[in-house]
């Protein structure tokens, strides 16, 4: 079948034209870098069916990030029939060079400017048939926010994808050693000669061993040769000739207004140490304290865990199966202690949906507002000791709504060894969004246990990001972003990416919930957990907490969330008393990373780190509670 | 006509990009990738706690190892 891909910088509306092509939508935010993953969907144009790729984001053919690499390889790999390059009209000069190299790469291009809505705010004005003449590529005006442009590009893509391909073949001039370099080159490459020696004069690692594999020995000797001379005059020039190409055939056609954008209050507000760090209290204290914890893990779990399922639904329900079913141990299975209805689906609708999805909710808010972009910059100088960058606050804070989720999302920082620390600080000292909504709620009756409990989990976060630095080889990358628009998030918009989350979220916690509510019907049955419990019993002691903790930090293993949930049960059932409550909630914050967690950990760090991150995380959890533990007992004295 | 680097600026002031003070092509092309190259506008927005500049219509945060390589022409 033939394929499209949709190409761009991050923060263009790939996502968003996505959702108007195939009626899916992917994760949309004003953040750069939220499609981690490629996205494959269907669009049907004038009767026919295409494959289309939503690609991350990307700057240039030359990949500065994995998310950038990861778009290259699409392209190099699958060779769409088109590329639909979505730009953002009123910083067309710094995106059209990308288009120029997608066309000198032989692809079939749509050049899209999108929000035209902006740019027209703005004052800029373009001339669109002179550039689609000059750039020889079909150019469509958009502002994909208010639907326009898509009828119109949807008849583009129909007319090209009809056309031959070799039809439509526009030359462009390039650099001459580029040019030179290219009539040297004898193999087929899915890009043309001339972007194969562009990125083999930019001594692009992947491409160089490319050629060495294919080219004979005589061509890479003039290759050798040409490269000489490139390093030899200012490599600058190469770096920029697409830039300056770009200018020249934007030259009277491109007008901006002397107007300047004004820094508004909010945002120079947000920029600063202070103002910056109270913004953030507020939006901590309202976002996750009072909506996530109150809100969420207080009203709606009461609701529907507490009412709907607790009092109607399960007493029924277990009613109608005890006359249906005999067999007492099938019995158990599903509605026992830790039956898949009684445990596992309880938990999972009851108590993880309602505080998993308001987490969500305000997250996509944040995200759509263009607060994260800003957060990062003000986080930047915080987390230079941590070793990491601004940009780390993506994954951190996605962190608190699901950590698995979030190690996913730490492929858009740089290096290795930042995506290591990041990784481990998730593991070991960010609470996900249950946990925390669960700690929240448990904890707020005695706010100096709330303020204990932040201090420890605060602590413990910036030691092991200290101590990671310091052990960690390499230099900390620096930091650089775009800080897009302010916006007001539209509510429809963030209820539909509120959707797609917890949609991916209950694809994968669904069925592990069911498999550990199995799982441990299977321990209770054979004596195994007694068993488990029982070896637990002394840490628990160490720790100062009842013997029945054990279950609830296996529970957590299982599924961090889970193990909240555990823990809220025990709670409730008088097991702990307040400092106990503490020390429980500080432990299971630090505690080994859930199943899940751990095996995204393992795919996306290898088996060697993720079980070096993990064992640390058991060592943190049991070291602080020791302490508390005895932090307490010297209070008492 | 002088040439200062971006750190010396005032808020609010304007400059051309004459030069990038490095030859490290990673770090060229992250600043390419926002359009920081020699002979563009920009103006500057905030120094602390980290640089914000403003090139065409976009914002952008630079931390300071990569501001300090910015050297511009100003008018005054």
């Amino acid at each position: 079948m033939h394929s499209i891909a949709l190409i761009g910088n991050p923060n263009v509306g790939k996502s968003l034209l996505f959702y108007h092509l195939t009626g899916n939508y992917v994760t949309v935010a004003n953040y750069p870098g939220t499609t981690v993953e490629i996205t494959k969907g269907q669009v049907n144009l004038g009767g026919r069916n295409y494959v289309i790729y939503d690609t991350p984001g990307m700057y240039s053919f030359s990949p500065i990030t994995e998310e950038e690499a990861v778009t290259r390889r699409l392209l190099w790999e699958l060779a769409p029939d088109l590329v639909v390059h979505v730009t953002d009209a009123k910083n067309l000069p710094r995106m059209l060079p990308l288009t120029l190299e997608l066309i000198s790469a032989g692809f079939q291009v749509i050049l899209v400017l999108n929000m035209m809505d902006e740019a027209e705010k703005a004052g800029v004005r373009i001339n669109f048939t002179r550039l689609a003449e000059r750039i020889g590529v079909p150019v469509v005006a958009a502002a994909f926010t208010q639907g326009r442009g898509v009828t119109a590009l949807k008849r583009e893509m129909i007319k090209l994808l009809a056309a031959n391909k070799s039809q439509q073949f526009f030359i462009l001039r390039e650099h001459p050693l580029v040019a030179k370099a290219a009539s040297f080159l004898q193999a087929q490459y899915p890009f043309s000669r001339q972007m194969v020696a562009r990125l083999y004069l930019e001594e692009d690692q992947e491409i160089k061993k490319l050629v060495h594999q294919k080219e004979s020995r005589e061509v890479q000797e003039y290759l050798a040769g040409c490269l000489a001379k490139v390093k030899k005059q200012n490599d600058n020039e190469l770096l920029l000739y697409r830039f300056r190409q770009a200018e020249m055939m934007l030259s009277g056609i491109f007008r901006t207004s002397t107007r300047h954008s004004k820094m508004g209050r909010l945002e120079a507000l947000m920029l600063q140490p202070l103002g910056g760090f109270l913004l953030m209290v507020v939006v901590a204290y309202v976002g996750l304290y009072l909506l996530v914890g109150r809100f969420g893990a207080g009203y709606l779990v009461d609701l529907l865990e507490g009412v709907l399922l607790g009092e109607i639904v399960l007493p029924v329900f277990s009613a109608w199966l005890h006359r249906l079913i005999s067999s007492p141990k099938t019995l158990d299975l599903l509605v026992g202690d830790f039956g898949i209805i009684t445990l596992g689906l309880r938990y999972a609708l009851g108590v993880i949906l309602p505080i998993v999805s308001t987490y969500f909710f305000v997250f996509a808010w944040l995200e759509d507002s263009g607060y994260l972009p800003r957060l990062a910059f003000w986080a930047n100088s915080w987390m230079r000791p941590l070793g990491l960058n601004g940009r780390a606050i993506l994954p951190l804070t996605l962190g608190f709504g699901c950590g698995t989720m979030a190690v996913l999302v730490t492929r858009t920082l740089e290096s290795t060894r930042e995506r290591f620390i990041a990784t481990f600080l998730l593991a070991v000292a960010v609470p996900c969004s249950a946990q925390l909504g669960l700690i929240l709620a448990l904890l707020s009756a005695e706010p100096v246990f709330l303020f204990l409990w932040l201090v420890m989990v605060g602590s413990i976060f910036f030691l092991s990001g200290k101590v990671l630095n310091s052990l960690l080889p390499g230099p900390r990358t620096p930091f650089f972003m775009e800080l897009p628009p302010l916006r007001l998030p539209s509510l429809s918009a963030i209820l539909q990416k509120t959707g797609a989350r917890m949609r991916w979220y209950f694809r994968e916690i669904c069925p592990v919930f069911i498999g550990i509510s199995v799982l441990l019907w299977f321990l209770q049955q054979t004596g195994l957990l007694q068993q488990i419990s029982n070896f637990l019993a002394p840490l628990m002691a160490l720790m100062g907490l009842p013997s029945q903790m054990g279950t609830v930090f296996l529970f957590g293993f299982l599924r961090r969330d889970y193990g909240a949930a555990g823990l809220w049960d025990l709670y409730q059932q008088g097991f702990l008393d307040g400092g106990q409550l503490l020390i429980a909630a500080v432990v299971l914050t630090l505690f080994l990373p859930c199943l899940a967690q751990l095996g995204i950990m393992m795919r996306e760090r290898g088996l060697f780190f993720a079980m070096i991150i993990a064992g640390c995380a058991l060592l943190v959890a049991i070291m602080a509670g020791f302490l508390l533990r005895l932090l307490f007992a010297l209070a008492v004295i | 006509m002088g040439i200062i680097a971006l750190r010396q600026m005032r808020n609010g002031q304007k400059g051309k990009i004459v030069e990038l003070a490095t030859h490290d092509r990673t770090i060229l092309r992250k600043l390419r990738s926002l359009g920081i190259i020699p002979g563009v506008s920009v103006r500057l927005l905030r120094r602390f706690p980290d640089t914000v500049i403003e090139i065409g219509y976009t914002k952008v945060a630079l931390d300071r190892q990569y501001a300090a390589l910015i050297y511009l022409s100003c008018k005054d």
